[in-house]
């Protein structure tokens, strides 16, 4: 079943053509939501919310575009309100006491390259990491990025190139002849 | 240096939030099922909450009215004025960022899609409707009394204008003007500024959700 088929038959309320779209799709979406927040349950709420609303806006996909690139566009969104959700909750839940306990240089509690890199990439704003994780961890191009965001081919190459830049002056104490 | 350090940067970043091996296929399939039949019933209670609403306050009008028009020929010119309790004010602000919230993020999903459609080529014909809908509720966004925040103001009337442009580009189905409105979002940031005003409006009307 081709995706032009796919989407009429669930347009038409087919139950085993709603299933076979969200089978084509959760690993990859799921993925990305688990990259960009790290934690479980996180990123089984946002694959939730991703197919709540492929379900609710497929009417608005026209077929032009490969449905992979639009299921994609609506889980970035979702993924990046919602990341933006939690991180205010938890700021206001967190208060000054404990945010100076937590903005404690992280590096010297993690000294693995694996821990710094990865806390390094968690500092990075949200939009820019997720071009970062979606271009250099999950091997998706410009075009499929730009499609995604909403945005134009340029804007994804020097969003990564501020996120890269980012982390090099993050991590410049690093050397790199000291991993094993 | 460069490309070495990108590249220990590629590896060490695949070793970061490593997704499981095992994807819950199920138990989100079975949350996704459980999340629509709550929304569909929670549109229905919505939908009947505005006939109930809409019916009442239809009633407390015409009896104004009809009060209004006895009384009329007694009394001298009344002076209006504004509900002076502050619990009735405060109810009515939270229930202004309530649809303000809801309205916003309505407005940011049809403004991430119709720029998806462009880069397509031409917008959906479905999104002249929304944009309709949107419109609508955008106006009544703009004349409630509720309306205290002047930025959420400024935004709502840029807004009233893309969705304007939005529902007569969509429905002309061509290229012309598609380019203008596209450049016009890009260029005034309205998508971003539209996401950082819904995130803590959001925050305002999920005071009990777990997050």
């Amino acid at each position: 079943m081709d995706d032009l088929e796919l989407i009429a038959r669930v347009r038409d309320g087919d139950a085993v053509a709603e299933r076979a779209l969200y089978e084509g799709h959760a690993k990859q979406v799921y993925r990305l939501a688990y990259r960009m927040a790290g934690d479980d349950h996180l990123a089984r709420e946002f694959t939730q919310d991703v197919f709540v609303m492929v379900f609710e806006r497929l009417g608005q996909f026209r077929g032009e575009a490969a449905l992979s690139s639009w299921v994609h566009s609506v889980a970035t969104n979702v993924i990046l309100k919602g990341l933006r959700r939690v991180k205010r909750f938890r700021e206001r839940e967190t208060d000054l006491e404990d945010a100076e306990d937590v903005a404690l240089d992280r590096r010297e509690a993690e000294p693995d390259v694996t821990s710094r890199v990865g806390a390094a990439i968690d500092r990075l704003p949200a939009q820019r990491r997720v071009v970062f994780v979606m271009h250099d961890v999950e091997g998706h191009t410009h075009e499929e990025i730009a499609a995604a965001l909403g945005v134009q081919v340029g804007t994804s190459k020097s969003q990564l190139f501020r996120a890269r830049a980012q982390l090099r002056e993050d991590l410049k104490d690093f050397e790199p002849r000291s991993v094993s | 240096m460069t490309d070495e350090f990108d590249e220990l940067l590629r590896r060490e970043a695949c070793r970061h939030n490593v997704p499981p091996e095992r994807v819950p296929l199920e138990e989100m399939w079975d949350g996704i099922v459980a999340r629509r039949r709550e929304r569909a019933e929670q549109q229905r209670r919505r939908y009947g909450l505005i006939l109930r609403w809409g019916v009442a306050a239809a009633a407390v009008l015409v009896v104004g009215i009809a009060i209004g028009r006895v009384t009329a020929g007694r009394r001298g010119p009344a002076v209006a004025s504004g509900n002076d309790d502050p619990a009735v004010a405060a109810v009515a602000a939270e229930n202004y960022r309530y649809a303000a919230a809801e309205h916003l993020d309505r407005a940011e999903v049809l403004l991430t899609l119709f720029l998806f459609d462009a880069r397509q080529g031409s917008p959906a014909a479905s999104a002249s409707t929304e944009a309709r809908e949107l419109l609508s509720m955008n106006r009544l966004l703009q004349g409630s009394p509720a309306s205290r925040d002047p930025e959420l103001k400024a935004l709502l009337d840029e807004l009233e204008l893309l969705l304007m442009e939005i529902a007569l580009v969509a429905e002309q189905r061509g290229p012309g003007g598609l380019e203008l409105v596209v450049r016009g979002l890009r260029e005034n940031g309205t998508l971003a500024r539209l996401r950082a005003a819904s995130a803590p409006q959001r925050l305002v009307r999920l005071p009990g959700k777990e997050l």
